[in-house]
């Protein structure tokens, strides 16, 4: 009997002992939300530095290349008028290409979210969609504009306007509201497109806050990325039939 | 039987009112030392109830046990092999053939009774 009192007694010590790592453990896992595995976090982890890694790698080498091209500029500016030429066309294409950055008159349009109270409580009327970018940046465009930024995203050939989840993908990077619009080009010509009765600010604005400005002088910022082109090859013979 | 439950739950109620807080670096460690810690009191409830208890083995073992789970997934994470998985197989194994036993003694008990 007294050895298993004794047996008793020991194995309650250590059931004592059991349960405050038990209920540290448990608060611990509560306070940090264990779900994610240590595991996990260590794979996360070298993804991430990996990715800072090449990161930094890649930009590295864009600034290499920027660096060529402007010593590729000095060299034929300081050459002959031929070349002078060359060079006018070379910074007119670079324009097209929203490689620069670019100043003149133009409007900026906000776009925001509306709020509609509903039983004492401000609501969203809607989100703003992808598409609704996109109308607006047609219709600038159809009006002649010569350079489009949304959130100082460049607009350029293979810029990409679409959802990803609650957020709006330009050029890669993620929006969401408000919107700002930058637009370069006649400003008459510009809102008027816009404001036309029936036209986009008319459809988008039942449900969003579009504010449309004349601005004397905006400037828009260059496009940030990089381009690759991988399957894409000038023509060399221009006479063969496609 | 009764004394070990009563001493888990006073151990629990003391951990979540006293404010102990073990980093969150030595979680995943003391996670396995709570196995094993598991695994010992399963141990030492059946050895009581075949009569083959020994105080000082089961102490002894309740602390090594842990320990040693605990050292040998810190060494694992430091040679990036997850030897913790032997330790959580090797004390999950061995938890649920003791509680086998024990029910299989709980219910002889009760059956004698019964008769």
């Amino acid at each position: 009997m007294k050895k298993s009192l004794s047996a008793q007694l020991s194995i309650t010590f250590v059931s004592l002992i059991l349960g405050l790592a038990l209920a540290a453990q448990f608060k611990n896992v509560q306070r940090v939300g264990g779900s994610v595995s240590l595991q996990r976090t260590q794979e996360l982890t070298r993804q991430v530095q990996k990715l800072e890694q090449e990161n930094d790698a890649l930009e590295a080498r864009i600034k290499e290349y920027e660096e060529r091209i402007k010593e590729f500029e000095n060299a034929i500016q300081s050459e002959g008028q031929s070349n002078k030429l060359i060079y006018e066309e070379l910074e007119r294409t670079r324009m097209l290409a929203g490689l620069v950055d670019l100043q003149g008159p133009g409007v900026v349009v906000t776009v925001n979210v509306k709020y509609v109270n509903e039983w004492g409580e401000d609501a969203i009327v809607q989100n703003v969609r992808y598409d609704d970018l996109l109308k607006l940046v047609n219709e600038l465009n159809a009006a002649g504009a010569e350079a489009i930024a949304i959130n100082d995203e460049r607009i350029i050939a293979t810029t990409e306007i679409r959802n990803a989840g609650n957020y709006i993908v330009i050029n890669t990077n993620r929006y969401s509201a408000p919107f700002e619009i930058k637009a370069i080009g006649n400003p008459d010509t510009l809102e008027a497109a816009l404001k036309l009765l029936g036209g986009v600010a008319d459809d988008l604005g039942v449900y969003l806050q579009i504010n449309i400005k004349r601005v004397d002088n905006i400037r828009i910022p260059k496009y940030k990325g990089t381009f690759q082109y991988k399957f894409a090859k000038p023509v060399q013979d221009t006479n063969a039939k496609s | 039987m009764l004394l070990p439950i009563i001493g888990i739950l006073v151990g629990i109620i003391l951990g979540l009112t006293l404010p102990i807080h073990i980093p969150t670096a030595y979680s995943p460690y003391m996670s396995i030392a709570v196995l094993a810690a598991l695994d010992s009191v399963f141990g030492g409830i059946r050895a009581s109830l075949e009569q083959k208890f020994e105080a000082d083995a089961f102490i002894s073992g309740f602390f090594g046990n842990a320990f040693l789970a605990a050292g040998l997934a810190y060494i694992g994470d430091r040679l990036d092999v997850p030897i913790y998985l032997a330790a959580i197989f090797a004390f999950g194994t061995r938890l649920f053939q003791n509680f086998a036993t024990i029910r299989r003694h709980l219910l002889n008990r009760w059956r004698e009774r019964a008769r």
